[in-house]
């Protein structure tokens, strides 16, 4: 066991040797004794201070005791402390897609785990491992969701408080390619929460070098204009993509979990979007830094935006004109807007950019490249990597044992009320009883004497 | 198998105290023959002094010798005795059932009466008891016949010291030509000193037995509370500190007490529970140094009237 604030023990302990003490020298009515001459004995309080050597009421002295060594060791706050090993790791691997090699990040991270080490997997969210360990690690595979250092960081702290009580020192390793889209803004705060050097491993960040290959259009009618208008720019994509006029089917949606990027342009309501009544008409679209400028009419209104969707595309007064939706490894990405059967405006250069816009990759533009060196040091920190897990359990103010302690002092404080009440506790102070008219039957005056004494 | 009488209890005081006399202090104004010098002077057989024959004498005390010898007429006067009745005023409060549980200042009082009364019945002398309780008075009226010391005794036997009780009445009720009171003096002290001083005056005689206790003069030690038996709501803490000023101040009653008792012509007596009884008694009936100042001037009023 273990004491969060050991200190209060000691006055504890202290309090209760003063109880006892107290317990022998406190003023004591003493014993009664009868005594056909008392009048003689010279006027003076009824309790008198005395010292014994036993306490007169053993119980009263326990309860009292131990009542306040409970309230002391509640004070304490006294923690049931497993066995602590000296230095525990907590091992943070970017598994998103930024990495160049998966083997590169498994290599890495096997030879810097230790038996015991705790293990947190990044991509866009931070999940523990349940079983880490070497084969946790040779499994890891890579997920096509951007990192989010900031997420690992806050995951780990709160894993290092868990651990404070096993460990004696806990150290975290980040296994990252450190790409600059796993930072946001939020991550110089996170990191300060941790009060030592972090240790970074670096991985190589993939590049984007995959070759554009023209997109895939669905069944289309022969004058659809959507697809004029894809076929007018070769529009292509480093990254697999499918173009369908209808909503999705079984197996567009498999497709898309597949990692792909289904773009779900359907000529009549989307599925999920409610009619517009009326109807109205904005003036411009707008995707990422494309807009295309036309009387559009906007029939539809899309549905909320839920957790982990996005919005691709909005119309110039703000409202959801696309949505993207996570679809296992890849996602839908919804449009809603009616395009004329008749004019030329998806053969548009405004059109197309805004085509380009739309197929960029799930989760949008992506940043693979290395943070600066600048931003690297400042996430790394100065100072030893390791910190002591003291520092941590000071945090931790919870002693499961704190409510059970005080409990029993106050359990044992109204149990000793009722014994003392219950033990005559209604005495009296002779000595304000002293009888003056005992004094006038005696033949010699003894009180006068006594007065005048 | 006969019940054991209380009078047995004392019989070993009472055969220590055999031929023990309890002589007055001063001349007895009584007409019955008894023990102690009389103040009259008549034809007992003791020769005391001559006086000139006057008309009216007997002629059968003329003292015919001297006549033969002195041609003087003298007649023979001798030294009459008398009885001396003797009434034993027994204090029963409750601080005379003290100490706890033997009441021995209660078992002292009734030894020194009963001792004092057998040593009195024995010079003939009429002994009688008047014991005021809370739930009455015993009373025996002076006798000399058989058997009064042990009715005496008997009478002591269920009275149980208890409460709080006023011997000054009692005193001034007596008629006795001797009153002993036997008593711890810690109730009506005052009042019977006064009542006292007017029966010395009036000649009589009163002697005064202070019954202590061993543990009213050295109490327990320890820090305690001591209470009034009589008087609960007098209690005063007993330690270490104001035993010493009990000691004093209550030393100090005592003597106070003790010139009190003397300077009025009575004759006083402290009697603790751990003397022995018979040389408690002996010591009360030993005269003192001579008759008292009141008994010597007593006694010159008598020779004056002769």
């Amino acid at each position: 066991m273990s004491w969060l604030a050991p200190g209060f023990l000691a006055a504890g302990a202290l309090a209760a040797l003063a109880v006892v003490i107290l317990h022998l020298i406190a003023l004591q009515r003493p014993r009664r004794y009868d005594l056909p001459t008392t009048r003689f004995i010279p006027t003076a309080a009824a309790r008198a201070a005395a010292m014994t050597r036993r306490p007169s009421d053993w119980l009263l002295l326990v309860m009292r005791a131990v009542a306040v060594l409970a309230l002391g060791a509640a004070f304490a706050r006294p923690v049931l402390a497993p066995e602590r090993r000296p230095m525990r790791q907590l091992l943070l691997v970017d598994r998103s897609d930024a990495a160049a090699e998966l083997a590169a990040l498994r290599d890495s991270s096997l030879a810097h785990y230790v038996d015991g080490d705790a293990v947190i997997y990044v991509d866009s969210a931070a999940r523990a491992a349940i079983a880490p360990g070497p084969d946790s690690l040779r499994q890891l595979t890579l997920t096509h969701a951007r990192g989010s250092l900031s997420a690992g960081l806050v995951a780990a702290r709160r894993m290092a408080t868990a651990l404070a009580d096993s460990s004696d020192s806990l150290r975290i390793v980040v296994i990252s390619p450190f790409a600059s889209e796993a930072v946001d803004a939020a991550l110089p705060e996170v990191r300060a929460g941790w009060p030592a050097a972090l240790t970074l491993v670096t991985v190589a960040a993939r590049s984007d070098t995959a070759i554009a290959e023209p997109v895939t259009l669905g069944e289309v009618a022969d004058n659809d204009p959507l697809a004029a208008g894809v076929r007018s720019i070769a529009l292509s994509a480093t990254h697999p993509v499918l173009i369908i006029r209808s909503s999705p089917t079984g197996n567009d949606s498999s497709w898309a979990r597949s990692g792909g990027l289904l773009l779900a342009w359907p000529a009549g309501r989307p599925e999920g979007w409610s009619d517009r009544l009326p109807t109205d008409s904005v003036g411009a679209l707008v995707a990422g830094a494309a807009t295309v400028v036309a009387p559009f009419a906007r029939p539809w209104v899309a549905p909320e935006v839920g957790p982990g969707s996005r919005v691709a595309a909005r119309w110039v007064d703000g409202e959801v004109a696309a949505l993207e939706q996570p679809l296992g490894d890849g996602c839908l990405r919804t449009v809603g807007v009616p395009l004329a059967d008749q004019g030329d405006l998806t053969l548009q250069p405004a059109f197309g950019a805004l085509l380009r816009a739309l197929v960029v990759p799930c989760g949008g533009v992506r940043d693979l490249r290395p943070i600066s060196a600048e931003a690297l040091s400042a996430l790394r920190g100065s100072g030893s990597a390791a910190v002591s897990a003291k520092t941590l359990r000071s945090e931790h103010d919870r002693s499961p044992l704190t409510p059970w302690l005080l409990g029993l002092a106050l359990i044992l404080l109204i149990a000793e009320w009722l014994l003392r009440g219950t033990r005559g506790g209604r005495e009296t102070d002779a000595a304000s009883r002293t009888d003056d008219t005992a004094t006038t039957r005696t033949a010699g005056s003894p009180a006068r004497s006594q007065g005048a004494a | 198998m006969p019940q054991s009488s209380p009078i047995a209890a004392f019989g070993p005081l009472l055969d220590a105290l055999r031929g023990v006399k309890w002589p007055a202090r001063h001349a007895v104004a009584a007409a019955l023959p008894g023990a102690h010098v009389s103040r009259l002077r008549g034809a007992a057989p003791e020769l005391s002094e001559y006086r000139p024959y006057r008309q009216g004498d007997d002629p059968r005390r003329m003292d015919w010798r001297l006549l033969a010898r002195s041609d003087r007429a003298f007649i023979r006067l001798a030294e009459e005795r008398s009885v001396l009745a003797t009434v034993f005023l027994m204090d029963s409060s409750a601080s005379m059932a003290w100490p706890r549980p033997g009441q021995d200042k209660w078992r002292r009082a009734t030894e020194m009466a009963v001792g004092l009364a057998a040593v009195a019945h024995a010079s003939a002398d009429p002994v009688g008891l008047v014991t005021p309780t809370a739930s009455g008075m015993v009373r025996l009226p002076a006798r000399t016949r058989r058997g009064t010391v042990a009715e005496f005794a008997q009478a002591l036997g269920p009275v149980t010291p208890a409460g709080s009780v006023e011997l000054a009445p009692a005193l001034r009720a007596i008629s006795a030509g001797r009153v002993a009171i036997v008593s711890d003096f810690l109730g009506d002290a005052e009042s019977l000193l006064r009542i006292a001083r007017v029966r010395l005056a009036a000649g009589g005689d009163v002697h005064a037995i202070h019954i202590v206790a061993r543990e009213e003069l050295d109490p327990a030690r320890g820090s305690l509370l001591a209470t009034d038996p009589e008087t609960p709501s007098v209690a005063r803490p007993l330690t270490s500190a104001s035993r010493d000023g009990y000691l004093a101040a209550f030393a100090a009653w005592r003597g106070e007490l003790a010139d009190a008792w003397r300077a009025s012509g009575a004759s006083y007596a402290m009697v603790t529970t751990d003397e022995p009884a018979a040389a408690a008694v002996r010591r009360v009936v030993a005269p003192a140094s001579g008759p008292s100042p009141t008994a010597k001037a007593a006694h010159a009023a008598a020779e004056g009237n002769r």
